[in-house]
């Protein structure tokens, strides 16, 4: 055990010294851009311009427009062609400065051009870098000669994807609204369910170059003020280059890294959002990503899905049961075949016994080969059915069907028991998408053992996996949370999902200051 | 991951050590086991040795998945060594988990059977459920071949298997798994019994049917009784499933009847005499009316009370007759008063216990049946033929 010891203390150390070597790098990158940005912003719009120009190395999206108002006063607007919205800035900025520039005596100041300009979000900034980073990001720069501020305006150009249903989670009863890539339209898309004054939406940016809008929502006084502080803090810690989607930050804050199962949970449907969001989570959404990530996750929540919410209690509740037998068939199936026909062929039934023998008559592979081959060319298809474009997922599913299924059994390559085995926990493994990394890896380690110890095998990955289960937690809160419990207003929303008028309490580690969600009878 | 190296020392650690613990090596796929589905024992009577015909299934191959019978046989001065003579001439391991039925010959049964039972009651392999049979015949050779010439069933066990099962509601023998076999074999108040099978022509074909009942003492046959015997024998142990058919035969004027027995409680009650023990076995069956040949309407009363009486009166004389014979003809007792007298009399069972089968041949053994006819189960009055009255 001294090896060990050793070994895991010197792991210990290096992370620190990495951290430690970090920094300066960091400080070089920041000092170059404020070399450029530090200056004050000038009087002169040609210097302006001739700044601006430089930092931005002459890319040719940048339109630098100069104009004049009537009053003679000079003015150059600075934008990203394409991100902002082109038609409010001629006609209620340019426009209006033109025109009403007259009315303002003397050297224009900010207040009179405030007083002159129609826009709502205006703000000032004295500094290059300021006006950089905004300019990146929707907003347009208003320079006018004589005044050594600029004035930034935030346009946003109305150019993203229509609101459709999202194709990863789809429903037959329930709201077909799914979150696009732009975040405002995601926040009016949760604002139009919650009219709550509570609901916040939190700013902050990351991603060093590519400074990404991220929003932590939450519904002030139903939320854990506890995980919110641990949530900014985690957020708080993220160094990283660019956040080109929310899977990025997922998989910064996560609780247990190396575990392949989610503990943060995510949707691209408004309504499952501000349910969850009125359970007491914590949403964050992310910039030119559709999928908002909730925490805390619970493993149970891989088995809920929003419809069980909106059908009658019982049907609701009888899929559900089915999703967690799903579960287990989609983990164990191809284990428990290794098992019982390699190690212990007196639990089969004699009957079935004959048909695995005929069935295997011929086929040159052991069957744990022929389990694994197949449950790798099933993840193959899988895989490719999802990147191929969509005219051409529909041959792929005839190949995989026809050829590799019938013709590998008539070939003697594979048995017809296999085939039918992979193909059941494929098919069960698509009731859980959020798992499908943990459901591979699980379904592997079942199969293994399985080969090498039989029943005990089985046994033994099972036990691996509820206690690694059991390790899990999400912000603080254990991942198994009320699966197991017997308490009486926990079993509610667990195994089967109670009637309305019975669920009277938000979840207690989530919502602790305000529990109760509606008064019990 | 890193972090992670001790964890997964760990667990990999503890994988080794399960595998060194459990023992569980037997990774073995499907196509390579012979299955067993049937195994029959005899002994050879010049060398002694034990003979052993396995009954292996095996795919025919293509595609509507039929399996093939094959029999393999070995010899040997144990079981043990028979099973791997077995193994050369099938030309792989055969695996014993699936044997449905073990017939053992009768020159094997009357030289005692232990040394036959033990192989198959303690190999991990062999289900303790397993039927066991006892074949009455020289040659157990001749029970495959008997088989083999109108195959109805694939294989002989399955059809050993598919009797036993046919013959659950029958009442003439109960199924002797391995356990019970054991049970028996080690109770000293009760000696054990077994089917008894027989192979006999019909027209040009053979047939097999339970012949009768073998009546062992220790682990040795010493003889048979009818297996008519079967209904009042297993009916007094408990050991009759419910709806078994009672059946009367054709006495005088009383035409042939049969009662589907709902319930059958037989109680024992033992008494020290001065000439020794004497049982005073009563026993209470109701039942229903399910057959009978007669025109008289057993609507009325009076008819169904005359049956009883005379159900009551046949299994009186067919209970004594059973008793007595056993008592006279082979002294053994099959019937478990021995365990009713550890029970009843604890004190004088100490004193005979050691001799409790020449105890069992004194013993006076009286009946009283009590017959409930429940229901006659007929919808309609007896057809009367025309002219009749």
């Amino acid at each position: 055990m001294p090896f060990f010891k050793n070994l895991f203390q010197k792991k210990k150390q290096k992370p620190e010294n990495g951290r430690q070597g970090k920094p300066p790098e960091d400080r070089g990158g920041q000092g170059e851009e404020k070399q450029t940005g530090e200056d004050a912003v000038s009087a002169k719009l040609s210097e302006n311009e001739e700044r601006l120009k430089a930092i931005f190395k002459h890319s040719v999206d940048l339109v630098y427009y100069r104009f004049q108002s009537e009053s003679g006063v000079q003015a150059m607007t600075v934008y990203i062609e394409g991100i902002v919205n082109k038609q409010m800035l001629s006609k209620d900025i340019m426009g209006a400065f033109i025109s009403k520039m007259n009315e303002v005596e003397g050297a224009p100041d900010v207040e009179s051009l405030k007083k002159a300009l129609y826009v709502p979000s205006l703000k000032e900034a004295e500094k290059m870098e300021e006006v950089i980073a905004k300019i990146t990001y929707n907003h347009v720069a208003f320079f006018v000669e004589g005044l050594d501020k600029a004035l930034v305006i935030e346009l946003p150009a109305e150019n993203s994807r229509g609101i459709e249903e999202p194709s990863a989670e789809i429903v037959s009863r329930g709201p077909r609204e799914g979150f696009v890539e732009n975040i405002s339209v995601n926040r009016m898309l949760i604002r139009r369910i919650v009219h709550n004054p509570d609901l916040v939406f939190e700013e902050l940016n990351l991603g060093k170059q590519t400074k990404t809008s991220i929003n932590l929502i939450y519904i002030d006084g139903i939320h854990n003020p506890g995980i919110l502080k641990e949530v900014k803090k985690r957020l708080g810690r993220i160094d990283i280059d660019a956040i080109l989607d929310s899977g990025y930050i997922q998989g910064l804050i996560k609780d247990r890294a190396y575990s392949p199962y989610n503990t943060i949970g995510i949707t691209e449907r408004p309504d499952v959002l501000a349910g969850r969001l009125l359970e007491g989570r914590i949403a964050i959404l992310c910039n030119g990503s559709p999928v908002v990530l909730t925490l805390p996750y619970l493993f149970m929540e891989n088995f809920q899905a929003s419809e069980d919410y909106y059908n009658s209690f019982i049907g609701a509740s009888l899929l559900r049961i089915l999703r967690y037998i799903a579960f287990m068939v989609t983990i164990l199936t191809p284990g428990l075949y290794v098992a019982l026909s390699t190690h212990h062929q007196a639990m089969l039934p004699t009957k079935l016994l004959f048909s695995f023998i005929s069935a295997r008559e011929g086929v040159p592979f052991p069957t744990i080969i022929e389990v694994i081959a197949l449950i790798i060319v099933f993840e193959l298809l899988k895989e490719t059915g999802v990147r191929m474009p969509k005219a051409i997922g529909q041959t792929i599913s005839i190949v995989g069907a026809l050829v590799l299924g019938q013709a590998a059994v008539e070939a003697r390559f594979v048995s017809a028991p296999v085939v039918i085995i992979v193909a059941i926990t494929g098919i069960t493994s698509f009731f859980f998408y959020e798992l499908n990394g943990a459901i591979i890896v699980s379904r592997f380690l079942v199969t293994i053992m399985s080969a090498i110890l039989g029943m005990y095998g089985v046994m033994f990955s099972l036990i691996i996996i509820t206690l690694h289960l059991i390790s899990l937690t999400s912000f603080g809160i254990p991942y198994v949370s009320y699966i197991g419990s017997l308490k009486y207003q926990e079993m509610k929303d667990t195994i089967i999902r109670g009637p309305w008028w019975l669920m009277n309490l938000r979840p207690k580690d989530m919502s602790p200051h305000n529990t109760r969600r509606r008064k019990s009878l | 991951m890193k972090r992670h190296i001790r964890q997964i020392a760990l667990l990999v650690i503890l994988c080794l050590a399960i595998t060194f613990v459990t023992g569980c090596w037997g990774y073995k796929d499907v196509d390579e086991l012979f299955i067993v589905i049937g195994g029959y024992l005899d002994r050879d009577p010049i060398t002694k040795e034990f003979i052993l015909y396995a009954e292996v299934l095996k795919p025919k191959g293509g595609k509507g998945g039929e399996m093939e019978k094959e029999v393999v046989s070995g010899k040997g001065d144990t079981i043990f060594a028979a099973i791997r003579d077995a193994l050369i001439s099938g030309g792989g391991k055969l695996y014993w988990g699936h044997t449905q039925v073990w017939v053992i010959g009768r020159r094997l049964a009357e030289s005692g059977i232990i040394a036959s039972l033990d192989m198959i009651s303690r190999g991990t392999e062999i289900r303790t459920d397993t039927n066991v049979l006892i074949y009455d015949g020289d040659n157990i050779k001749e029970l495959i071949e008997a088989h083999s010439k109108n195959a109805l069933q694939n294989s002989m066990a399955q059809h050993l298997s598919s009797m036993i099962e046919d013959y659950r509601l029958s009442g003439k023998f109960v199924a002797t798994p391995i356990w019970k076999v054991l049970s028996e074999l080690t109770s000293t108040g009760t000696s054990l019994t077994m089917p008894l099978l027989e192979i006999y022509m019909a027209g040009d074909s053979m047939q097999m049917d339970v012949k009768g009942i073998a009546v062992f003492h220790t682990d040795r046959m010493v003889g048979d009784i009818d297996r008519d015997y079967g209904l009042f024998l297993y009916g007094f142990k408990g050991d009759l499933d419910k709806e078994y058919i009672l059946y009367l035969p054709e006495i005088n004027d009383i035409p042939a009847n049969a009662l589907e027995v709902a319930s059958t409680e037989y109680k024992t009650e033992i008494k020290e005499g001065a000439n020794g023990l004497t049982a005073k076995v009563r026993c209470e069956i109701t039942a229903d009316l399910t057959s009978f040949i007669s025109d008289k309407d057993y609507l009325e009363m009076d008819t169904i009370v005359f049956l009883e009486r005379e159900y009551e009166r046949y299994i009186r004389e067919e209970f004594l007759k059973m008793v007595r014979e056993v008592q006279s003809k082979y002294g053994v007792d099959i019937f478990g008063f021995g365990d009713q007298t550890r029970i009843q009399l604890p004190d004088y069972w100490q004193k005979v216990k050691g001799d409790w089968n020449a105890a069992f041949r004194g013993m006076e053994v009286e009946i009283e049946p009590h017959v409930h006819i429940t229901m006659t189960g007929m919808a309609h009055e007896p057809f009367v033929p025309a002219g009749g009255e």
